[in-house]
């Protein structure tokens, strides 16, 4: 190769060098949640029980999702796994798990609660602990005071688990339960 | 002897005769339905040819247009109820320690009551002196004090069931917190109305929930023996709960099923889970006559009539 056309070809490699370099700085500048870098393996799709319904987008999700606020990043470009949370773990938790968390998660984070615990209704509906996953969707909905959906769930939760001491829990302390007295402000 | 320093005699009485009866006796006993018609419930018995219940069970949040300074209709129930020889149990569904709020804003359901869910101080504030929860807690207590002195210048010893349905994530705010704040209140509760108040006719028992089981250990709920005379759970009356409360509070307190449905089989409790009373709860026994007949026709049965003398 002459000299000139070696020239010529290092100029270009710089070329393509310095585009895909700005390329990458431009995108990590735009952010938007997506961390991205060169030449990484995507991140295969979690392992999930094909009954259940998503209670929350898997790992790197949002990049698929998301309209790019800047021209497509070159094809070497891949998402990189998004480093694992408690969140995604609680997710891909057995039964065991699940209820266990919920144990510990006890009345602190209702929100949380009624989370894992309607995860594990969908996908352990016929499990052990159905009835105590159903218990705790009624407990974290009455924990946030949102009444009239606990009390519509443990309708429910009484038409499938009839004779449950959780249904009958329920049951008492939200479809059968004492009156406020006559002189307890309005609700 | 009862953990209520300087128990009264009647106090004493009861508690030996409970633990007379603990392994081989069960007391009846019948909530009443305090919002309507109470003296229905006892007089339910006599109507179906049934002998009246050994203990009635009364709840504080119902005051029947009393202050929180006089004596409610429930108290005089009680008092009552022991003069004809039977005994009493009282709870309240207090409601949540707040700002300004005293026992005329208890309710069950809505804002505050006692199935609300407490803002995160609340639990903690309410043992501290100077804050607007402990003000609000005391006034409950108060409140209390009120209606149990009564029964003490009556001379009538009484089964106080405070903070009931205790569990890990409990449906009443006093079990919404952790173990440490459940027993830090308990404790606060039973120093002010023996020490401060100066009862002496309370007899201590510490409710569970039977569902005592979910959630975790019920153990560091239990506030100990020095703060408690009896121990046990609701509604779920097999060996399995049984042995849960027995593990928690060890071998030798007496277990009353401090709430209870109408499905009662006591022959089937002894002699594995001898629970030493139940409560049925207010109106259920009228939907049970076959079954509560079974649970009153059982050897183990203690009825009002049989109740000795403990005045």
């Amino acid at each position: 190769m002459s000299k000139p056309a070696s020239f010529l070809l290092a100029i270009a490699v710089m070329l393509v060098l310095a585009v895909v370099i700005v390329a990458v700085l431009v995108l990590r500048h735009d952010g938007g949640g997506a961390e991205l870098t060169a030449a990484q393996p995507a991140a295969p799709p979690p392992v999930r029980d094909p009954m259940v319904a998503p209670t929350s987008p898997p790992p790197g999700a949002r990049i698929a999702t998301e309209q790019p606020r800047r021209p497509p990043a070159p094809p070497v470009l891949e998402p990189r796994p998004r480093a694992p949370t408690s969140d995604d773990a609680g997710a891909r938790l057995d039964e065991a798990s699940l209820l266990s968390r919920l144990h510990d998660l006890a009345a602190s984070d209702p929100p949380r609660s009624l989370e894992l615990a309607r995860e594990a209704v969908a996908r352990f509906p016929d499990g052990a602990n159905a009835p105590e996953f159903e218990w705790n969707v009624v407990k974290a909905l009455a924990n946030m005071d949102r009444y009239g959906e606990a009390e519509e769930e443990a309708r429910s939760m009484l038409r499938r688990f009839p004779g449950s001491a959780f249904s009958e829990d329920v049951e008492h302390h939200l479809l059968n339960h004492p009156p406020n007295p006559p002189s307890a402000p309005a609700p | 002897m009862p953990v209520t320093p300087g128990a009264s005699a009647q106090a004493k009485k009861l508690l030996c005769y409970i633990y007379s009866l603990y392994g081989n006796h069960v007391l009846s006993g019948q909530q009443e339905t305090s919002w309507a018609n109470p003296a229905g419930d006892i007089s339910w018995y006599g109507t179906n040819g049934l002998k009246d219940p050994a203990i009635l069970g009364g709840d504080l949040m119902y005051r029947d247009g009393a202050s929180c300074t006089s004596v409610t209709a429930t108290t005089m129930r009680a008092i009552a109820y022991w003069n004809a020889g039977g005994l009493t149990m009282i709870r309240y569904h207090m409601g949540v320690p707040a700002a300004g709020l005293t026992c005329a804003q208890d309710c069950y359901q809505g804002t505050n009551c006692a199935e609300s869910t407490p803002a995160g101080t609340t639990l903690d504030n309410a043992v501290k002196a100077g804050t607007a929860e402990n003000t609000s807690l005391v006034a409950r207590l108060d409140y209390i004090a009120v209606q149990l002195k009564a029964m003490q210048d009556a001379n009538v010893p009484v089964i106080l069931a405070l903070f009931h349905e205790v569990q890990p994530n409990g449906w009443f705010w006093w079990s919404k917190g952790t173990a440490t704040q459940f027993v830090a209140l308990w404790k606060y509760a039973f120093d002010y109305l023996t020490a401060t108040k100066g009862l002496t006719n309370v007899i201590w028992l510490m409710p569970f929930s039977g569902l005592s089981g979910v959630g975790a250990p019920i153990a560091p709920y239990f506030p100990g023996k020095a703060m408690v005379d009896l121990s046990g759970p609701d509604y779920q009356n097999d060996s399995a709960t049984f042995n849960k409360v027995k593990a928690a509070v060890g071998a030798t307190l007496p277990i009353p099923l401090h709430e209870s449905g109408a499905a009662l089989n006591p022959s089937a409790w002894f002699p594995a889970s001898p629970f030493v009373l139940w409560n049925i709860w207010a109106g259920y026994q009228k939907t049970a006559l076959a079954t509560v007949k079974t649970a009153f026709g059982d050897a183990h049965t203690i009825t009002r009539d049989m109740v000795p003398s403990l005045k």
